[in-house]
């Protein structure tokens, strides 16, 4: 019951949240200084009978608010417009890369899940050991270390000097699409995107670990006699693994910031390149589709680690 | 603690005032203090090293060939319009520890006074201005700001305001979980209980005490600073050429020959950005240890 109305008050509080994000995304596009009629209708002879039509069919002589009001609600309507650059509808567009968008990062996490993890532990397990300096090395470097240039360092090294893997794309093209061609395209550009928040989970980790190896439990656990790894995997990670369940939420922004960077150079056809091109085109609607679906994904995202938070602490009361 | 106190037991204290503490704490940090070494080497050898070789980031060199390896003339070789390659990572550098720094700068001057009256009023005032501290944070600030400077026009000015102005939450948060138990304190209660102003008991009781978390979120967010500017340079959306930053000259390796073929060009920016925020992340954990005055030595 207490979680029920726990979920139903965080979605209340995601829905003006969701408001406001459409509302500044609305004003920042009205404010451009090129209108969408220059843009649609880059044609010097345009009368200007013939612009006032356009200026009339696109709605663009209603107040500000109006115009909101209409994009906000062909929006929840699942219609996102028109894209100017294409002249395709923004949502089949944003629909095409969603996928590829949310396999990315989703990639990293599980690589930097899977380094992270047995590194922080060992760290907070033997403090001021070789494996603690090595593993605070890693994540310091990590935490610097700007991800385009990573991804340029992965380039240069495992492409153009050894070449093992491809630098670009999800398949090559020779038109065959199989699995195997897409895990092949996924490793660089997952890894770079996999570096910073490598970094910043061993902290995170063994921060956390450090403190609950010192609780009056895992002694306890150890004085009853239990195996070393049982008393880390069940008793140490489970306690650990809350500040880290808040530590993955804060990443959300960060996961879908650094794709934008990484889509960019690895050409991921997911929405952060669609972004890029978008920007370079001045393409509005396509902007502002895809900056409100990323904002959804967010709003979802940071409502999963909530719900997750609040199943793995029952003591978190709301 | 004054000159010349003396303990129960009789024995002279030593007299350390609080900044001699802080010094000494900071240079036991031993990363921390060679990272501020390195920073200040930095900042001296991007503004003096110009002037002393004399060097033009924005004349093309007809006597060389355009995109040339290193050579006694141009140490790190040419571009592809003919420009010096050094010069441009020299002054590629001053661009880039300036739009660190300022904009944090900016984010500060937001944020602290938002914090502050957010804390300190309470109320509606605070549910508005820490609600939209949150929207801001668990937004993508990348996205947002690439909307931004797609609005207004990119340049080094636009791109300072930009990430400076949207760093404000950071801020806002560090200051308004201090001020929140600095405002149940003693101090704050005696002041307000001789009737001195809101704004007097902020500016002058508040604010200083909360100097140390500050500055701690000032050197995290220059550096995040750094990292945003280039990586919107690198899109190609940030600092525009001629003028040059770390991200933009990383924008040429965008091109696989210059990546594959020409090295030299695009390692030396990426490096010093590597270093360049590493030294600002020591230097915060050093400042944070240093000032934390309830950490035990």
């Amino acid at each position: 019951m207490n979680r029920f109305r726990y979920i139903i008050k965080r979605l209340l509080i995601a829905i003006p949240t969701f408001l406001g994000i459409t509302v500044l995304v609305y004003l920042l596009s009205s404010l451009t200084p090129s209108s969408p009629l220059e843009i649609l209708f880059n044609d010097p002879m345009a009368t200007k009978e013939q612009m006032a039509a356009m200026e009339k069919a696109l709605g663009l002589d209603q107040p500000v608010y109006i115009q909101y009001l209409h994009w906000l609600g062909s929006l929840l309507g699942g219609n996102l417009g028109t894209s100017y650059r294409t002249g395709l509808p923004v949502a089949s567009m944003i629909a095409d890369r969603i996928g590829p968008t949310l396999i990315l990062p989703g990639t990293a996490m599980a690589i930097t899940i899977i380094i992270s993890l047995p590194l922080g532990i060992m760290a907070a397990y033997k403090p001021y050991s070789g494996w603690d300096y090595i593993s605070s090395g890693i994540s310091f470097v990590g935490v610097a270390m700007p991800n385009f240039f990573a991804a340029l360092v992965f380039i240069y090294l495992f492409n153009v000097k050894i070449g093992w893997f491809p630098s670009s794309g999800m398949y090559d093209s020779s038109g065959v699409r199989t699995w195997g061609m897409f895990f092949h395209h996924l490793v660089l550009p997952s890894s770079v995107l996999a570096i910073q928040l490598i970094g910043s989970l061993i902290r995170q980790c063994r921060g956390s670990m450090m403190e609950v190896l010192q609780s009056d439990y895992v002694r306890t656990a150890r004085a009853k006699g239990l195996l070393e790894p049982p008393v880390l995997v069940r008793h140490a990670l489970r306690n650990a693994w809350i500040p880290l369940v808040s530590w993955f939420g804060m990443q959300i922004p960060f996961l879908i910031g650094g794709a934008v960077v990484t889509e960019q150079i690895f050409g991921w056809p997911g929405l952060g390149s669609l972004m890029v091109q978008s920007i370079n085109a001045r393409d509005y609607p396509a902007i502002m589709g895809i900056t409100v679906v990323i904002a959804i994904v967010v709003l979802v995202g940071n409502l999963l680690v909530d719900l997750m938070y609040n199943l793995l602490d029952p003591r978190i009361r709301y | 603690m004054t000159k010349g106190a003396v303990s129960r037991d009789g024995r002279e204290i030593a007299a350390n005032s609080y900044m001699k503490d802080v010094i000494q704490r900071f240079s036991k940090h031993k990363l921390a203090t060679i990272s501020l070494v390195v920073l200040v080497a930095e900042v001296l050898l991007v503004i003096l090293l110009p002037m002393i070789l004399k060097l033009d980031p924005y004349t093309t060199d007809y006597d060389t060939f355009f995109g040339a390896g290193p050579s006694a003339a141009h140490w790190l070789g040419t571009d592809d319009i003919g420009r010096d390659s050094f010069a441009r990572f020299l002054y590629g550098g001053r661009v880039s520890l300036q739009v660190g720094i300022i904009s944090a700068v900016i984010s500060l001057v937001a944020g602290v006074p938002l914090g502050l009256v957010a804390g300190y009023y309470r109320g509606i005032i605070e549910m508005v201005i820490m609600r939209l501290a949150d929207i801001f944070m668990s937004f993508p600030s990348m996205v947002l700001i690439l909307v931004l400077v797609s609005v207004l026009r990119p340049s080094v000015s636009t791109v300072t305001v930009v990430i400076g102005i949207l760093g404000w939450p950071r801020f806002a948060r560090t200051i308004y979980g201090n001020v929140l138990s600095a405002r149940e304190s003693e101090y704050v209660e005696a002041a307000r209980a001789i009737g001195t102003k809101d704004s007097a008991i902020m500016t002058r009781y508040i604010l200083p005490n909360t100097f140390a978390p500050v500055l701690i979120a000032f050197t995290f967010r220059a550096a995040q600073a750094i990292i945003t500017e280039s990586s919107l340079s690198f899109l190609g959306m940030g600092v525009q050429a001629p003028e040059a930053s770390w991200g933009n000259i990383l924008y040429q390796a965008q091109s696989i020959s210059v990546l594959a073929t020409r090295p030299w060009l695009w390692m030396p920016p990426g490096v010093a950005l590597l270093i360049t925020i590493l030294c600002i992340n020591f230097l915060g954990d050093g400042i944070r240890d240093a000032l934390d005055t309830k950490m035990v030595i």
